[in-house]
This record gives structure tokens, C-alpha cells and sequence, in this order.
């Protein structure tokens, strides 16, 4: 006679599941994100005896195993393989944080913890520190190790440094990366991975291996700031893009200095291949950089809940930015401020509502603008033409609380071109709700106006007209291109658009005639001439 | 493709290979004791049990200086136990330091 003893598992037994498409995705963007940037990594993942799913990648050179994802009985791990560091969160949202937690170098200097660093920057940081740990000219303990070292390389900090100039010696990796290194400095208090290592071949690898680490990171921000802008060119969702401008999509945080302001005014692809050189870096602005808000109304987004485990994540703008010639004011005003005006009245701005300014509700009539742009990465731009020509408007203050009225900004143009994508754009003239309730003489000062302008959307082109004397109504204009003058621009009420071709500058120069005029100059030799824009008395009347 | 990288490549592919014959070979070994992947990582001493399914699917290899934790986990003999992962993880240096002891795919296969 025998007798078998069963254990009884009273536990809750976690529902076992396979990775989600979206996780999945996310991993396999790492994957192409470190190829970009020189570290070739297979992957391949599988279930447990117990069905709990795993994901590895893999150095192509060598087949061993960096860095090891897993759910385990409900809680997501991910490990350094080499290290053996390992992280544990309910989701991977959670891992991310706690790689920020014990990496706060990671952390953009001055942040106060407010910025929600792209998880899709921190995984990639994560797998390029562990395959830079896997290597074995790098005697790196922890990733932490490797980290420190990357981000002490690039940030340029200079306590007992080391001078290096050699160049990569390892074939596996591109002469750009050794290239983007060399003449960077070293700390070497902060980098015990690199303490032991002889000069010469492993020092020059080692650094190739730290710059394809950087570039895997600043790769994946710059593919975060474009997946999150593609995403409005197929619907010219303003969502996206107003949650591009307001959210913080940080490159290599640490790579942010306040000492090195950015020059940037899109964000572009093709950038990548001047990765080469580390000066013609066009850093994704953060954009808290981005943002002047008068209104000092915090803004409080919700990040994209489409990356992995991201639930309830919320970024917090800073609202004490300022208008610096650096500077560029972000458009989520723009979009809300729109749609506010329909609403006949103003509250609190937020984006959520952004597409009332699409809204086919409306009595005027509308105008439809096709647009088509090819060959094209999307690329987003905004000038603050006010700071631009900060230096000859005198009457600033009147005009910001002119402004403040009609809940606008004083960004005055803002500019964004698309994707490979056609969209139909309208431009409704968007029809007051409340008619009663404005006239110029029931206006008080210092009360906020209810704004009962409609707005007007002007396309220009070569094609079109090359003059155009605007309404007192918001007019926004759609450039194209061409040689066209505009009279009647009123700055703060009035936008203009571009849209221009890839590898477009969205001007070459501008000037300031005597008359006050404000000309742009593009690189096609098109100008657009906003006539008298910079007359104070007529702007401030019209305000 | 030149020679060299088709070497590079024949040698990428075999040792893919080998590495999954290795890792077949340590399920029939943890099966054999009817030890599960939770329990062999447990042994082991591995956090993360699905690491044991990893090393099983032939990614990755068993550390060098876990090897003797691992034939004492599965019950093997130590020499016999690292000769053999040797043979897959490291074939060429095997055959040089064993080379009465050569090794075909197939052998392992066979086990």
C-alpha cells in the first residue's frame, strides 16, 4: 500500500500570460535602437515549465545572454545577466523607476524628480549599460558602474580626468562612435570600470563601447519625440503633438546643460547619421525648455499609456520658463487656446479638447487644406518670433496682458511638417457659442474677454496670391511657400504654419525693415513679409 | 560574404547549436530528478527560476563558477559535468585540451 502526499497550494496562483504585443514591441524597439547605435543584439524569449514568459537578448558576437526579462508568478524582473543586478516591480513601468532610484545620475540635474523619463530611454539605457557590462575589456561590478561611467563621460565632468584620444581598435564598432569619444574626458573616480584597464586597444574599445551606449540612448529619445509625432500625422491628432511639446521626452538626461542651449528647431532622422560628431548632436528639446506659460497653469498630462505597464503616469510641466532667445514656446496653448475660443469662453487650458478646433460643429464656413508631404520624417518646430525680435518691441508688457485676455501665448508662429502621410486638414471657422455676451463696450479692463472671434485659416503658396490683408478674426496662416506679403498680422492673435519640405530650414534669416515690417527668408529664396507687424500702436489697438 | 565572415558565420551557427544541445542535455539531467525549473534554480541558487528555462532553450550558458553548484544540484559528478559543458560551450579549447575526447554534435545528441 502507498500513499501519495499532495501538497496543497492555498496561495493565489498568478495568472500566467505572455508578453503583450506591446510589451514585446517595446523590446524589439530596444533591439533596433541598439543596432542603430552599433550594438548588434539578437533576441529570443520562452516559456517556463510553469509558463511564466522570459525574453533574453543576446550579443550577436558572442551569444551570451545581457540582460534577462521575466514575469515571474505576476511581478516583472529584469536582470543584468552579467551583474546579476536585478530589478523587480508589478510591472515594467515600475522597473524603470527603480533603475532611476538607484540610478539618479540618470536624472536630468535639476529636475526635482518631476520628470517622467521615456521608459522606452531607461529600458535601452539599461541594455546597452548591461551589453557594455558584458563586455570584457569592461571589468564593470554593477551597471550601475557602467552608467556612471557613460553619463561622467558625457556629461564632460572633470574631476582627476583622463585625457583620451585613441581611437576604436575594435572592428565590431563603427569608427563614428570611437570618433564621438575621442577628446572626451573621463573621471576616473566615478569610473571603477575603467580603473584597471590597460591604455592603448582596450581603453580605445572600451570608450567605442561607452559612446555606442550614449548613441543607443539618444537614439531612442529621438525615436521616442518621432513615434510620439507620428502618431499626429495620421489624424493630425494635436494631442500627440501638444503632448511632445509638454511632456518631458528627455534625451541621455544627463546630457541636458543648461551651458550648452540647444539650436534645434526639429527634430529630424536624418540627424542620426551626424551622430559621427558629437557637436552636431540635435538634441530633442526638453520641453520644459519649450514651454513659457504666463498663465503659470500647471499642466498635468497623461503620457502615453501605450508603452509598457505605464499606468497613471503624469508629468508635470515646469511653469517657470522663460523666454530666452533659446527658447521656444510650445504650442499647446496654440491648440487649446482654439478651441477655447469656440467654447465662448475661457477656462483652465488643457489639450484634452484640442480637437474642438476641428470640430465640423461649426456655422461658418470651413476651408479644407490638403496637404501633401512626402519623403518626409515629421518634424516639429516652434519659434517664439516675440523673443526673436524681443529687442524691437517696445510695449511688451501691454501686450502680454493683451494676450493673457485671449488665453494666448506669445508664440507667434508655430510650425510643424508631416510625416509621409496626406491628411485632409480643416480650418473651421469656428462659430461664438455665447454671441450675447461681447461687446466692446460691456468689456471692462482687466476682466478676461470672452473672445467672439472667428477664425480664419489662409493658405499660402506659390501658386496663391502673393498679397493678403487679414481679418480682425484669428487668422491663422497655412505657408506653404511663395512670395507673399500679409498686412493686418496681429502679433498674439494671429498664427502662421508652415509647411515645409524636408531638410527645410524653417527660415534662413529674417530682417526688420524700417517700416516695421518682419520678413522671413527661406532657403528657397520664398519670403514671407508680415507688413507692419512690429507696429506697436496698430497691434496694440487691434488688441 | 568573405571567408572570414563565413567562418565567423559557420562557427556563430554552431556554436547556436551547441548551446542548445547543452541546454536539452541539462533538462534530461533535471527531469531525470524530477526537479523542476524552480526548484533546480532554487538549488542553484538563482533568483529568477526562468533562468533555468533560458540556459534550457540553449541561450546563455551555465556560468563557469556555478558549474560545480550545478553538478551537485543535478547530482553529477563535477569533472564529468563541467568536461561535457565544456564540450558545448567551448568546443575548440576542449579538443585541444581533450583531444581523445572529440565530440560531434551528434554525440551529444545521442546521450
Amino acid at each position: 500500500m502507498s500513499a501519495a502526499l499532495f501538497q496543497l497550494n492555498t496561495e493565489h496562483s498568478p495568472k500566467k500570460r505572455w508578453w503583450t504585443n506591446q510589451e514585446l514591441a517595446e523590446f524589439y524597439r530596444v533591439s533596433d535602437i541598439m543596432a542603430q547605435a552599433g550594438l548588434e543584439v539578437d533576441s529570443e524569449s520562452g516559456l517556463s515549465d510553469e509558463g511564466d514568459p522570459w525574453f533574453v537578448y543576446v550579443r550577436s558576437d558572442t551569444g551570451d545572454v545581457i540582460a534577462h526579462f521575466a514575469i515571474i508568478d505576476g511581478t516583472f524582473i529584469a536582470v543584468s545577466a552579467v551583474t546579476q543586478d536585478l530589478y523587480r516591480g508589478k510591472d515594467i513601468r515600475s522597473l524603470i523607476d527603480q533603475l532611476v532610484e538607484r540610478h539618479p545620475m540618470m536624472m536630468p540635474s535639476g529636475s526635482n524628480g518631476k520628470v517622467v523619463l521615456h521608459p522606452s530611454i531607461l529600458l535601452t539605457a539599461f541594455v546597452a549599460a548591461a551589453f557594455v557590462a558584458a563586455s570584457e575589456e569592461v571589468q564593470a561590478n554593477t551597471i550601475e558602474e557602467v552608467l556612471e561611467v557613460a553619463l561622467a563621460i558625457n556629461n564632460g565632468e572633470k574631476n582627476t580626468s583622463t585625457k583620451t584620444g585613441s581611437n576604436t581598435a575594435d572592428p565590431s564598432q563603427s569608427t563614428e562612435v570611437a570618433d564621438e569619444e575621442t577628446g572626451k574626458e573621463i573621471n576616473a573616480e566615478t569610473a571603477p570600470a575603467f580603473n584597471d584597464l590597460d591604455a592603448g586597444k582596450t581603453f580605445g574599445s572600451s570608450f567605442s563601447l561607452l559612446g555606442a551606449i550614449i548613441l543607443a540612448l539618444e537614439i531612442s529619445s529621438r525615436e521616442t519625440a518621432l513615434a510620439n509625432t507620428q502618431q499626429s500625422s495620421n489624424s493630425l491628432n494635436m494631442q500627440a503633438l501638444t503632448d511632445l511639446y509638454s511632456s518631458e521626452y528627455l534625451p541621455v538626461p544627463s546630457l541636458v546643460s543648461a551651458s550648452n542651449p540647444f539650436s534645434i528647431t526639429d527634430f529630424n532622422q536624418d540627424d542620426v547619421s551626424n551622430l559621427g560628431d558629437s557637436t552636431q548632436f540635435h538634441e530633442p528639446i526638453p520641453n520644459s525648455q519649450l514651454t513659457t506659460k504666463k498663465n503659470a497653469a500647471t499642466l498635468t498630462t497623461d503620457l502615453d499609456s501605450s508603452y509598457l505597464g505605464m499606468q497613471d503616469a503624469k508629468m508635470i510641466a515646469s511653469d517657470s520658463l522663460i523666454n530666452s532667445p533659446n527658447t521656444q514656446n510650445n504650442s499647446n496653448e496654440d491648440f487649446s487656446s482654439y478651441s477655447h475660443l469656440g467654447d465662448g469662453g475661457f477656462s483652465q487650458a488643457t489639450t484634452s479638447d484640442s480637437n474642438l478646433f476641428y470640430s465640423s460643429d461649426t456655422e461658418q464656413t470651413s476651408k479644407t487644406v490638403r496637404n501633401d508631404i512626402s519623403e518626409q520624417k515629421l518634424s516639429v518646430a516652434a519659434i517664439d518670433i516675440v523673443s526673436l525680435v524681443s529687442g524691437t518691441v517696445n510695449n511688451t508688457s501691454q501686450k502680454e496682458d493683451n494676450l493673457n485676455h485671449y488665453s494666448l501665448d506669445n508664440s507667434l508662429i508655430t510650425s510643424f511638417s508631416s510625416g509621409p502621410v496626406d491628411f485632409d486638414m480643416q480650418i473651421a471657422s469656428v462659430k461664438e457659442v455665447q454671441e450675447n455676451s461681447t461687446s466692446e463696450e460691456n468689456s471692462t479692463k482687466g476682466e478676461v474677454l470672452i473672445p467672439s472671434l472667428n477664425i480664419k485659416g489662409h493658405l499660402l503658396s506659390a501658386e496663391g496670391p502673393e498679397t493678403l490683408t487679414l481679418s480682425n478674426e484669428v487668422d491663422i496662416l497655412l505657408y506653404e511657400g511663395g512670395n507673399v506679403s500679409v498686412s493686418n498680422f496681429e502679433l498674439g492673435k494671429d498664427r502662421v504654419w508652415f509647411f515645409l519640405s524636408e531638410g527645410k530650414n524653417l527660415y534662413e534669416s529674417y530682417k526688420i525693415t524700417e517700416s516695421n515690417d518682419l520678413v522671413l527668408e527661406f532657403e528657397t529664396g520664398d519670403t514671407l513679409t508680415l507688413l507692419g507687424v512690429l507696429d506697436t500702436e496698430s497691434s496694440s489697438l487691434v488688441l | 560574404m568573405s571567408s572570414f565572415a563565413q567562418i565567423k558565420q559557420i562557427n556563430k551557427n554552431d556554436s547556436k547549436q551547441l548551446r542548445k544541445e547543452a541546454g536539452l542535455w541539462l533538462r534530461s539531467l533535471r527531469e531525470g530528478r524530477r526537479l523542476s525549473q524552480r526548484q533546480l534554480a532554487s538549488r542553484v541558487d538563482v533568483e529568477y527560476y526562468t533562468f533555468i528555462s533560458q540556459i534550457e532553450a540553449g541561450r546563455g550558458r551555465v556560468p563557469t563558477e556555478r558549474l560545480e553548484i550545478w553538478a551537485e544540484a543535478l547530482g553529477e559528478e563535477v569533472q564529468p559535468f563541467a568536461k561535457r559543458l565544456m564540450s558545448y560551450y567551448d568546443p575548440i579549447n576542449y579538443r585541444l585540451v581533450f583531444p581523445e575526447a572529440e565530440m560531434r554534435h551528434s554525440d551529444h545528441s545521442n546521450i
